[in-house]
């Protein structure tokens, strides 16, 4: 075991990526270990990233559903998240009844281009978000640390000394996935911030378990 | 110039034989076929990491069929046939150097691709997957616990330094290894229930199941 596995991990030599070529092209088990490893890996590059596609795809793929609710199903943590976080605590009635509310909307729902970042958790450093300053939302996947899943979670961005830049409750991902945020950048300063998550057994809880940090730094370039 | 088959061919383990060569040098189509796509294949895995652009691969690959059918069907032609394989990639290796040299192009080594090629033409590895095999890799990935699976991503998706992301998640390269092994292993079984009996790929006939020779640690 390993050859195949070393080979597409890029862990050989040249010299004996070289050796190993001319002999896996001349026996036919080797020629199917490796291919199957790189039509894995070259398939998992591909299946990984999907999920974060997935988040910056505004269509909504349920067009039966009504108005407003096309915002929050199919439960695209990351749309409801941007839509709490871009009118803060508004109210939904406010967003429909003010018009420029209405065309700021308007702007978040058209399809627009989001990079994508993956957070980890805060034992690792801060990871920096680089975006432009046209940049108007940015994806975070948010890596899973705990076995345990919560039917919502408080979301919290807030900048270095604890000053809280927005808030949201949002709607757990469901088990064995990771929780997909959509955060809008255009009104936030260059520097350093930490998204604090903690889960809800229900959207109205006051208490919140599992608190856990991302810490990242936000870098905005001009274009 | 020939054309690699649009549709996928399922490939028993082959072995080549004098038979095999034989057709082959004859022009048999569903032999040439077959020699295109298990050896197309191949190059294309060899191919990606020294290469990035699509059509330069594709001009190394056209031109390493051409030169080894013109061997085959020369006066002579190849006399072991059991070597087919080596001699494939020793034409692939020095159709390469030549456009290395043309090109005058520095030879990257395992871990630093070709930065150079340039991206033109859609993406080499995407002639290595289709909806299949994206579904039983969602499938596989999809079994894996968090920590392998942001793992697998910080590797492969975001493409960070492999010790950085082992010390990061506190494994050693090992561990990676065994990893993407299992991962592999659980693809291809997938794979082989989803193909159910093993097809050849054509009556290539006579073809003797390739001994194991490996060379794997």
């Amino acid at each position: 075991m390993g050859a195949a596995e070393r080979y597409v991990l890029g862990e050989l030599t040249e010299e004996d990526r070289t050796r190993y070529e001319e002999h896996f092209f001349d026996c036919a088990q080797c020629a199917e270990n490796v291919r199957s490893a790189a039509v894995f890996v070259a398939s998992a590059k591909n299946v990984l990233g999907e999920d974060i596609k997935e988040r910056v795809d505004m269509r909504a793929s349920d067009r039966t559903r009504p108005g407003w609710l096309a915002l929050f199903w199919p439960a695209p943590a990351g749309a409801v998240a941007a839509l709490f976080l871009l009118v803060g605590v508004a109210g939904y009635q406010s967003v429909f009844v003010v018009p420029d509310l209405r065309r700021e909307l308007a702007r978040a729902e058209a399809p627009q281009a989001a990079p994508r970042y993956f957070l980890p958790e805060s034992r690792s450093g801060p990871r920096v978000v680089e975006v432009s300053s046209a940049t108007r939302i940015v994806g975070l996947t948010l890596s899973k640390s705990s076995a345990r899943t919560f039917p919502y979670y408080r979301c919290e961005v807030r900048a270095l000394g604890g000053r809280m830049v927005s808030s949201a409750v949002v709607p757990g991902p469901g088990p064995r996935r990771e929780l997909e945020i959509l955060l809008p950048v255009s009104g936030m300063e260059p520097g350093q911030y930490e998204l604090h998550l903690a889960g809800l057994e229900s959207a109205s809880s006051a208490v919140a378990s599992d608190l856990v940090r991302y810490p990242f730094t936000l870098q905005i370039a001009e274009e | 110039m020939l054309a690699l088959p649009a549709r996928r061919v399922a490939l028993e383990l082959q072995g080549f034989d004098a038979a095999y060569l034989e057709r082959l040098r004859s022009g048999h189509p569903e032999t040439e076929q077959h020699f295109v796509t298990y050896f197309g294949r191949l190059i294309l895995i060899k191919l990606r990491c020294r290469l990035r652009s699509w059509p330069q691969i594709e001009d190394v690959r056209q031109e390493t069929f051409l030169r080894v059918l013109r061997k085959v069907r020369s006066p002579g032609g190849i006399r072991d046939p059991t070597r087919l394989g080596a001699f494939v990639v020793s034409v692939c290796n020095n159709v390469l150097l030549e456009q290395w040299h043309t090109q005058d192009r520095y030879r990257p080594t395992a871990d630093e691709p070709d930065a150079r090629a340039g991206t033109t033409g859609p993406d080499p590895e995407a002639n290595l997957i289709t909806e299949e095999t994206k579904a039983m890799v969602r499938r596989v990935i999809g079994e894996l616990k968090d920590r392998d699976r942001d793992l697998l991503r910080a590797v492969f998706l975001e493409e960070r330094d492999k010790d950085e992301v082992c010390a990061e998640f506190g494994v050693d390269r090992g561990y990676l290894r065994v990893l993407l092994h299992r991962a592999i292993n659980r693809f291809r079984e997938l794979y082989l229930e989803r193909q159910g009996p093993t097809v050849r790929a054509a009556s290539i006939g006579g073809g003797r199941r390739a001994s194991r020779r490996s060379a794997e640690s």
